[in-house]
């Protein structure tokens, strides 16, 4: 089967220069495929931009564009503006960072929630409409987005509308020792990321997510799957449940996550083996069991056990 | 359970079941708990029932032999549900309700899960050991021990014979230990071989003589006596008589420990039976003028009945068998374990039979100086003393129970009696009411005992001489034991009589009460010349009122119950009442198994139907690959509900040879069953024979432990 080829060189190229994350880096590009957008939580230094810089590099002919959020950046710094051209005495547009294939948003929760706004559209609808004017965005458009989860100050948590707007949320992580020494080793005279060949075309990509499109879901998976996010709605422990908005998605990146595996069908593994990704941060705890301690993770993953899988 | 057969048999049926049936019940938590609480209530209730039926030194074993029967809930829910063990938070409300809270957080905990089956199994083991026919003398235990661990061991492959046969020796040993050690525990624990008091023996009593501290006795209500219109009421109850004392001991001598004898039992003409309390008693002991009263009170096999010293006869008791001894003491063998009858007294004869001088007039050595003193003091004797034995003896002309050589032989080798040394010869009635008015003017009741005698008669003087000249005050066993050695050295044949003084009148119910701490010592003295033994107490008349007894603020209560649940029981066993509680409970039990079976029935899954999720109403495909999970299910217990069959099968590499299979199998399985598009049927076939050779790669495995492998 021709795209499982071709999910695969792109996994191997990824993999090549991010060592030892090898399903986290799985589920990115699933989610790509599906047409999703990523958010990484994650500590400083754990390559997050080396991820996000190795997809833009195996894919040729890709623009890839990275904006550093900051309390003082505006919509427009990410959007664009119009300008007035002396010399035509008409108004130019300068497209901003946001008319890109992939777009790392670094620190996204540094930026006021206004500016977090201004992706919101774009990553929604795949389009910016900037002073009355619709600009449609490119067919790939895909956002990795990073935040850190431990500092705090000064820092704009996302509202939940944006944060439903990413298909998945995950964390890379720390790696092994021995994966670290490889690191080490791989970068002692120039990155890898820097000598990267492009493993797959533009059009591999775009041929790659209408055949994720494809992948047959059977009907009684969607009904489990619904199943499991609507299991979050009665929960006590949550204040506000997943949408049906995550049912979608966790369809979409678990179809795309096929694909990767060789298969043209989902099977309930997939599916359980992304949920907690696409659900868990979407959800906001209830006031009493966000202070007892609880984890919006280890709540999908509890109902995961506890909801009954078609065997 | 032991020597319930049936409901062993049915219990055990329904256990082992679960390995033969299909029918399965998915139990949660909830259920679980809730099985618990009617455990729990179950448990609860047969408790307050054996207690009210038996006596509290045999509540214990009795309710661990109902254990099996109680705990079946709880082993049901294992053996029948999907999970193959019980989470540990069902047994505890606390840890439940913790689960709950941490539930409706979202906040997870690891559930520890326990086999029940092994808890259910050592309730069994120890119900079977503690129940009236399993003892360690009988060898059918035995035989059913190795049987069973046999048959376990013989179902397992690769067993060697010598192994064998240690397993079974080993099995053997530990069963006849085990049984030995429960019994001995048991006894420990009841005190003895469940007789009422367990310190009652009708042949040897011990005394506090000669041991400092208080008298403690218990509280407790013991015998009820209710008087009829104007009757006298006896003021002594007689359990037992004694003949020999030893340092601080009373004993019966001479007479064969199983001397007791079943009792005559007479008819009047309108049907009533009496059971006559002296040999061969004749009309006069049931005639209508006598005086009465009825007694109730709990009993056991074995409780020794508190008599006046001149009962005559016995109605009403429901009894399987009374005996009485040489001494006089009644003993019963109730039918149920509160009895209740009609008392006949006053009829100037005694149960026990006539003195024999050898015993009844013996003087240990180590008190006979300090006594002769005592009664030169009191004057009843003169030097040498006067021995009445002759005459005693032409009285006795058929002495009833031996004709031995002693019976003639004159006592201590005392000289030969100087009457005429003697200033006159005193009567019966003279000689006790010298020494009750000895004791009067110079002793005192006290229940804090101060007296110390070293066993060693060398080291000390013994308890009785420390009392008669020195100390003068004691409780009633000094008095009792003293005034039966003066008595003897007077040349009056005289035994120690235990059991209680009826002094506590309760006006409510117009009835006596009799509690332990009622209980008394006295003296039995021969009146040689109507025949008969008389009671005589030297202890001060007002011991009862000359201390308060230290009775808690619970005692009413106590005492209520007590009344409650005797009265309750004799309500309960009157044939008509008996007939409508008996309906009546099974009755209740019938319909609350009638509801739960029902519930249970329509309840019930197929062991081997897949779960489907909410609202889906389509086909649910079965694949050749979900033959294997009966057989995968033996090494791996239930699949959790959330874990899919795939991830499920994974865990299986250990057991086989060639995980490769399982990896093709579980690929063609996913195939088959979650993509829509038709699959040729080839596959199918594939899958077919996959299915067949995993299913023998497990075979042999059957047999060897199970591995239970709970929820991750």
């Amino acid at each position: 089967m021709i795209v499982s080829e071709i999910a695969s060189r792109l996994e191997t190229a990824v993999c090549s220069v991010v060592r030892g994350q090898s399903e986290v880096v799985r589920r990115v590009l699933a989610c790509l495929i599906s047409g999703g957008h990523v958010l990484l939580e994650d500590f400083p230094g754990t390559g997050k931009t080396t991820l996000a810089k190795a997809i833009a590099k195996s894919i040729s002919g890709t623009v890839f564009k990275r904006v550093q959020f900051t309390p003082d950046l505006l919509p427009s710094d990410i959007l664009g503006i119009s300008v007035l051209d002396p010399r035509t005495q008409e108004f130019r547009f300068h497209p901003g960072p946001v008319f890109t294939d992939i777009l790392l948003a670094d620190e996204i929760n540094r930026a006021s929630p206004r500016t977090q706004s201004a992706l919101l559209e774009a990553m929604g609808e795949r389009q910016a409409t900037i002073e009355g004017q619709r600009y449609d965005l490119d067919g790939l458009f895909f956002v990795i987005a990073t935040q850190n989860p431990v500092e705090f100050r000064g820092t704009y948590p996302l509202p939940e509308a944006q944060m439903d707007r990413f298909a998945i949320q995950c964390t890379l992580g720390y790696v092994s020792a021995a994966e670290e020494a490889s690191i080490l080793s791989d970068q002692a005279h120039a990155h890898p990321v820097d000598t990267l060949a492009a493993a797959v075309s533009r059009e591999e990509i775009l041929e790659l997510m209408a055949a994720a499109r494809r992948v047959r879901f059977s009907e009684e998976l969607r009904h489990y799957v619904v199943a499991l996010v609507s299991a979050t709605r009665g929960h006590p422990a949550i204040q506000l449940a997943a949408s049906p908005r995550a049912s979608l998605a966790l369809m979409k990146v678990s179809q795309a996550l096929a694909l990767f595996e060789g298969k043209d069908f989902v099977s309930p593994e997939l599916i359980q083996s992304v949920a907690a990704d696409v659900i868990a941060h979407r959800m906001v705890l209830a006031p009493e069991a966000k202070y007892a301690g609880a984890n919006a993770r280890q709540i999908v993953a509890d109902l995961i056990d506890q909801i009954p899988v078609p065997a | 359970m032991s020597n319930r057969p049936a409901i062993g048999l049915v219990l055990a049926l329904l256990v082992e079941a679960s390995h033969w049936v299909r029918i399965r019940w998915d139990f949660d938590d909830e259920t679980s708990s809730r099985a618990w609480q009617f455990t729990s209530i179950g448990i609860g209730l047969a408790t307050v029932l054996i207690w009210l039926d038996g006596d509290r030194y045999t509540a214990l074993p009795s309710l661990l032999t109902w254990m099996p029967l109680l705990l079946v809930p709880m082993q049901f829910i294992q053996a029948f549900g999907m999970r193959g063990s019980l989470p540990l938070h069902t047994f505890s409300f606390l840890a439940n309700q913790h689960r709950k809270r941490n539930q409706r957080l979202g906040l997870t905990e690891t559930v520890i899960y326990l086999n029940f089956g092994n808890i259910y199994f050592i309730s069994t083991m120890v119900a079977s050991t503690l129940g009236s026919r399993a003892n360690a003398s009988t060898w059918g235990f035995l035989v059913g021990t190795i049987t069973l661990t046999g048959w376990m061991l013989l179902s397992t492959p690769r067993t060697r014979p010598m192994a064998l046969i240690l397993a079974l020796l080993l099995a053997a040993g530990m069963a006849v230990a085990g049984q030995l050690g429960l019994q001995r525990a048991q006894e420990w624990v009841s005190g003895g071989a469940g007789m009422y008091d367990p310190k009652f023996n009708p042949n040897n009593v011990s005394t506090m003589i000669g041991r400092p501290g208080v008298v403690q006795q218990s509280p407790d209500i013991v015998w009820r006596l209710r008087p009829f219109d104007k009757n006298p009421i006896p003021s002594l109850l007689r359990t037992a008589t004694y003949n020999t004392y030893r340092t601080a001991t009373w004993e019966n001598q001479q007479i064969a420990i199983t001397d007791f004898k079943d009792l005559d039992t007479r008819e009047t003409s309108d049907g009533e039976a009496f059971y006559l309390l002296k040999e061969n008693a004749d009309q006069m002991a049931i005639r209508p003028t006598l005086p009465r009263f009825r007694l109730r009170g709990a009993a056991a096999p074995e409780t020794p009945l508190p008599l006046p010293g001149d009962a005559a006869s016995l109605r009403d008791f429901a009894l399987d068998g009374i005996e009485r001894n040489t001494f006089g003491c009644i003993r019963i063998f109730p039918k149920e374990s509160v009895i209740d009858g009609t008392v006949l007294w006053h009829a100037g004869t005694n149960p026990e039979k006539p003195p024999l001088p050898s015993e009844d007039l013996k003087i240990p050595i180590s008190e006979q100086k300090v006594i002769h003193q005592i009664a030169l003091e009191i004057g009843l004797v003169c030097e040498p003393p006067l021995k009445k034995q002759s005459t005693l003896l032409r009285s006795l002309s058929s002495p009833p129970v031996s004709t031995r050589e002693d019976w003639i032989t004159p006592i201590h080798g005392r000289s030969i009696v100087r009457e005429k040394d003697f200033k006159r010869i005193q009567s019966l009635t003279e000689k006790l009411t010298l020494i009750r008015n000895w004791f009067r003017a110079h002793f005192e009741y006290s229940r804090k005992l101060t007296i110390y005698s070293s066993s060693y008669v060398a080291v000390s003087p013994t308890g009785i001489a420390q009392f008669l000249t020195r100390e003068r005050k004691g409780h009633c066993e000094y008095f009792a034991t003293a005034t039966a050695l003066l008595l003897r050295e007077a040349g009056i044949p005289t035994r120690y009589a235990t059991g209680y003084a009826v002094a506590e009148r309760d006006p409510k119910r117009r009835e006596f009460v009799i509690r332990g701490t009622h209980g008394h010592a006295w003296c039995r003295v021969w009146d040689e010349n109507a025949g008969v033994w008389i009671d005589f107490d030297t202890t001060p008349p007002d011991w009862m009122g000359s201390w308060t007894p230290t009775i808690s603020s619970t005692q009413w209560l106590d005492d209520g119950l007590k009344r409650y649940r005797e009265d309750f029981f004799l309500w309960r066993n009157q044939p008509s009442n008996h007939l409508a509680v008996m309906l009546a409970m099974s009755s209740i039990a019938i319909g609350v198994g009638a509801i739960v079976a029902t519930r249970l029935w329509k309840s019930k899954h197929r062991a081997e139907n897949l779960a489907k999720s909410a609202g889906y109403a389509g086909p649910i495909i079965r694949t050749p690959l979900h033959n294997l999970e009966p057989q995968a299910r033996k090494q791996l217990g239930y699949r959790p509900l959330g874990q899919t069959y795939a991830d499920w099968l994974t865990r299986l590499p250990p057991f086989l040879s060639d995980p490769s299979l399982l990896e093709e199998a579980i690929a063609l399985h996913q195939r088959l069953r979650f993509d829509p598009q038709p699959v040729p049927s080839e596959q199918n076939k594939q899958l077919i024979e996959l299915t067949q050779h995993l299913c023998e790669a497990l075979k042999p495995l059957h047999g060897s432990t199970t591995l239970y492998q709970n929820r991750k």
